[in-house]
């Protein structure tokens, strides 16, 4: 039976077309009828399908028959694409032997590639190039394989594929058969199973999915979580087709799932070893890159009653996001909300838009934060992810701020602007080399806070859109930081404060203001909106008071019509958070981000 | 409490290019569809009496549009006769025509005098001939004089409308303007800031920049100004857009702001009866159709009818009376105590009592001038 069984992912940038070559692997192999197939069936919740996402992964077991003669059984893990959530491609790996690394015929090598690639070749997969998308009119296999070939991959061994058309899917099988591994592991030695990711369902409570190393695992064995030392029976075990559908025994080398009705998330913690109760492993597998979230915001709730209701959608949605990290933290403008950590930029938006969506809150998130670790003058070491909670320059003797190391994609003429970019971000130059003969791949060591801003944007917008990035982190590195504060009327307001560079800090503190007063609406007094580094105002800017707001016309009786146009008015003013007597818009927020500079 | 009847004409000349009133244009109307319109609004009279359980006495009857002489003012006559017919009228009862300077013929006032009329709204909008022109306005200048001096010759209790705040608005011409229709010493100005509505000519005009956005700041300024130069005379500034001399107040538009019910006649027309407010089709001629079937529902040519929760009659009764001069009586309040109010509102009231926004005299509240500018923001806190 090993020898049948194989293990693999895909790996590829966004919009590469991975989704829908895991769609053709699943029709070709007729593990869901027409009527079934579903676009893109894996992506399964709404945001994933609107976004063209991967989000959460998930495993489908597809039974295939090879030329050979042979059943096989092909368990396809889905990775996510996104550079946020590298760390749960480091876990689809953990339990693959294998990945098809898919790259746009059109589009060739991006970051997003690089980066998963690199995570693969670390987990000793075999790797499977597969060139999708050569349906595309201006698809060019030929040089994505100098591409491939540069990259440190044999490029007579790449597919060439559409997953559109469904052309090479039999040969990707095929090549999963033959290329990738069977798992090896000890059907006969005591139950070492890695969880690799869990699911919270309402009705069967926490679902794990493992990757059994060695020995079996059997529907009413007790098992025993090995970090948590916690002990249950197992309910039932599943594989998924992609439905969950239950099987009696999961055995080494295996994919599936594990059912064990435990309602509380954090005894069934991803990366630990599942074990046998009464045969218990000796040692537990290692486990993997946990995730530490990088980027932190401020979420509050517009209306302050909504508070507890926060508090649930939160610790709902951390069930299926081991990701997501927040604790209570309160502001003087905002009231009582929650300080978030997250993975990155998507992973914040996805969280807050799945709070407003799923959970019907409405929100005001503060502008996103890197984590500050400061040290203080007294010798005591510090972790500061909100700026309002900055100490006083003359407590601080030095601020380290978070580095990353950025890879960046680009062809050759693009390159100049996006040099001067990587400057403006305050980015080291480490190294730049062809990837063939019209794209340059640059490495720089970049602060994570500066792209926080707005770099994405910008970097697409300097390279018309054909620069591809993806970052690690490199470390901690000490830099001149100052808290730039805004008052709003006179009054600080914690909740627009920045930690930015010196150098930056006047500029930063006149765009600052200035967008401000574009989104403050006006007001029944003048309301002037400054920018400070302690005690030391660095820009003004005012927003006058309004001098007329009147419906001063008769409708000839229409009073409904005067009521709408009043309902309308009250539904935008019911999106704002009143500081004292100044009514001040969500966006203003996160206007921060939105400076040009 | 008085009791309203709006008459809605739907028909002018041209349309001006700032109107999205409902309005077709009178060279789509044969004589046959004038007639019949007439005839559905006796209809409508007849079947609105016939809900009622028992007579009604209205003090106010406001024949609007649109431009009502110009279907003619035998048709005019004929709809007053039906509401005579149908309706008892108290005794002083106000009876308003709208006009237009090109109607104002001596034998149209003639017919207007045969028709009953006591009250004669003017559109001037202004004494300017290019801002006539930005507006869309079929007349000029010369024309509104002397259609004022006709009409001033034959009737008493007239009322001019004047606009400001258009595009590319001259300072000088808006105080030009009312100096001009103070010299005719009317009974009554309502002074309208021109709203740029969607989909009218004058969006579009902006829109495609033949002509700048309104100035906010000049409205405002304006607005300002209209105040100062009216406060020390005779006219009383006694709802937002309305200024009139002592008693010459539109009891009409003045049943709207105190919450008084009315009933609205003719394809466009609103009205509002037992807590329920209704707009009838705006199309005319779906309107005369309707009105020649069987009726059938208390409006039967509504295209909207709403009944109000509590909580919306008492949002309305007090935002409506706030835009009034002699402002809110606590105790008015359908649903709501006035402790009730207080605990609702008293701290917001306070504090814009305090900017000089907001008044108050015992159990009356009400809005300054300055708070009038401003009304909108103040009555948010109101809506439900």
């Amino acid at each position: 039976m090993e020898s049948r069984l194989r293990n693999f992912c895909i790996i590829a940038h966004i919009d590469h077309g991975k989704s829908t070559l895991a769609d053709r692997l699943i029709e070709y192999t007729g593990t869901l009828t027409e009527r079934e197939m579903k676009d893109q069936v894996l992506d399964t919740m709404d945001l994933e399908r609107e976004r063209g996402i991967t989000i959460k992964m998930q495993a489908v077991r597809l039974v295939y028959k090879a030329k050979d003669g042979n059943e096989y059984v092909l368990n396809l893990i889905d990775t996510p694409g996104h550079v946020d959530f590298s760390y749960e491609v480091s876990r689809s790996l953990a339990a693959c032997e294998g990945a098809l690394l898919v790259v746009d015929a059109a589009q060739g090598v991006e970051a997003q590639t690089l980066a998963n690639l690199y995570l693969a070749l670390e987990n000793d997969l075999e790797i499977i190039p597969v060139i999708n998308k050569i349906d595309l009119p201006n698809a060019n296999p030929e040089r994505i394989k100098e591409e491939l070939a540069e990259i440190g991959l044999d490029p007579d061994e790449a597919i060439l594929a559409s997953a559109k058309t469904g052309e090479g899917v039999e040969e990707i099988l095929e090549a999963v058969v033959q290329r990738i591994p069977a798992p090896t592991g000890q059907e006969n030695g005591p139950l070492k199973a890695l969880i690799f990711d869990s699911q919270y369902d309402s009705y069967r409570g926490v679902i794990a999915y493992i990757r059994v190393v060695q020995g079996q695992v059997r529907t009413g064995d007790t098992i025993t979580f090995m970090a948590s030392k916690k002990s249950f029976d197992v309910d039932g075990l599943g594989v998924f087709t992609p439905k969950l559908m239950p099987v009696k025994t999961l055995s080494a080398g295996e994919v599936g799932c594990l059912i064990t009705g435990v309602k509380n998330v954090k005894d069934v913690r991803v990366g630990d070893t599942v074990t046998s109760k009464d045969n218990p492993a000796d040692a537990p597998l290692p486990g993997y890159r946990k995730a530490t979230p990088m980027v932190f915001s401020g979420v509050y709730p517009v209306d302050n009653d909504a508070f507890t209701d926060l508090r649930d959608a939160l610790e709902r949605l951390q069930l299926n996001d081991a990701a997501l990290e927040f604790e209570p933290e309160s502001s003087a403008a905002l009231g009582f909300g929650f300080r978030c950590g997250f993975l990155g930029l998507l992973h914040m938006e996805i969280v807050q838009e799945r709070l407003e969506r799923e959970y019907d809150l409405e929100l005001i998130t503060t502008a996103p934060s890197v984590r500050y670790k400061v040290l203080k003058t007294d010798g005591e070491e510090l972790m500061v992810d909100n700026p309002a909670f900055l100490p006083k320059p003359q407590e601080i003797e030095a601020i380290f701020e978070p580095y990353v190391k950025g890879f960046i994609i680009v062809p050759q003429n693009y390159v100049g602007p996006v040099m001067e970019l990587a400057q403006d971000k305050r980015g080291e130059f480490v190294t730049m080399e062809y990837l063939d003969t019209s794209r340059v791949r640059l490495i720089y060591e970049l602060p994570l806070s500066e792209i926080l801003m707005d770099f994405f944007d910008k970097l697409k917008s300097r390279s018309r859109g054909y620069a591809s990035f993806d970052y690690q982190f490199s470390g901690y590195k000490e830099a001149n930081l100052v808290k730039l504060d805004i008052l709003v009327n006179g009054k600080p307001v914690d909740a627009l404060s920045t930690i930015v560079h010196r150098d930056k800090a006047y500029h930063r503190g006149r765009e600052l203001a200035k967008k401000l007063k574009e989104i403050i609406p006006r007001q029944l007094f003048e309301v002037p909106i400054q920018a400070a580094i302690g005690n030391k105002i660095i820009a003004r800017e005012t927003v006058k008071a309004l001098r007329k707001d009147v419906l001063a016309k008769c409708y000839g009786g229409d009073i409904t019509r005067k009521r709408k146009l009043l309902e309308k008015q009250k539904e935008g003013k019911r999106r704002m958070k009143a500081l004292g007597n100044v009514e001040i818009p969500q966006e203003a927020f996160m206007a921060v981000l939105q400076t040009d500079d | 409490m008085g009791r309203g009847l709006y008459i809605h004409i739907p028909i002018c000349r041209s349309k001006c290019y700032y109107c999205d009133f409902a309005s077709y244009p009178l060279n789509r109307f044969t004589e046959r569809d004038l007639d019949l319109y007439v005839l559905a609004i006796e209809y409508e009279l007849k079947h609105l009496l016939s809900q009622e359980t028992r007579p009604v006495e209205l003090t106010s009857v406001y024949v609007g549009g649109g431009t009502p002489p110009l279907i003619d003012t035998s048709r005019l006559v004929l709809i007053m006769e039906a509401v005579h017919k149908y309706f008892d009228l108290a005794t002083g009862c106000e009876l308003t025509v709208e006009l237009n300077p090109l109607t104002c013929t001596p034998e149209t006032l003639r017919g207007l005098a045969k028709a009953g009329f006591n009250r004669f709204s003017l559109g001037v909008q202004s004494f300017d001939d290019y801002t006539l022109m930005k507006l869309g306005r079929a007349h000029s200048a010369q024309e509104a004089r002397a259609a004022i001096g006709l009409l001033k010759e034959n009737f008493d209790n007239i009322s001019f409308d004047l606009i400001y705040g258009v595009p590319d608005d001259d300072p000088a011409r808006w105080k030009r303007d009312l100096e001009t229709a103070l010299e005719f010493d009317p009974d009554h100005l309502s002074l309208y800031s021109l709203q740029v509505e969607e989909d009218t000519p004058l969006a579009q005009l902006i829109k495609r920049g033949f002509c700048d956005p309104v100035d906010e700041g000049l409205q405002a300024d304006q607005w300002d100004w209209a105040c100062d130069r009216l406060y020390p005379t005779d006219y009383r500034h006694y709802e937002i857009s309305n200024w009139a001399k002592p008693g010459k107040e539109s009891r009409h538009n003045l049943g709207y702001w105190l919450y008084d019910p009315y009933y609205g006649v003719g394809a466009g027309a609103s009205g509002f009866l037992d807590g329920q407010r209704y707009r009838n089709t705006s199309d005319p001629w779906e309107y005369t159709q309707i009105m020649r079937s069987s009726l059938k529902g208390r409006f039967p040519a509504a295209e909207f009818v709403e009944r109000l929760t509590p909580e919306q009659m008492a949002a309305e009764r007090i935002i409506l009376a706030l835009r009034t001069a002699d402002g809110l009586n606590l105790e008015d309040i359908p649903g709501m105590s006035s402790a009730e109010f207080w605990r609702r509102y008293g701290e917001k009231l306070t504090y814009y009592r305090e900017m000089g926004l907001v008044w108050r005299r015992r159990q009356r509240i009400g809005l300054t001038e300055a708070g009038m500018a401003l009304s909108n923001r103040i009555f948010l806190m109101f809506m439900p």
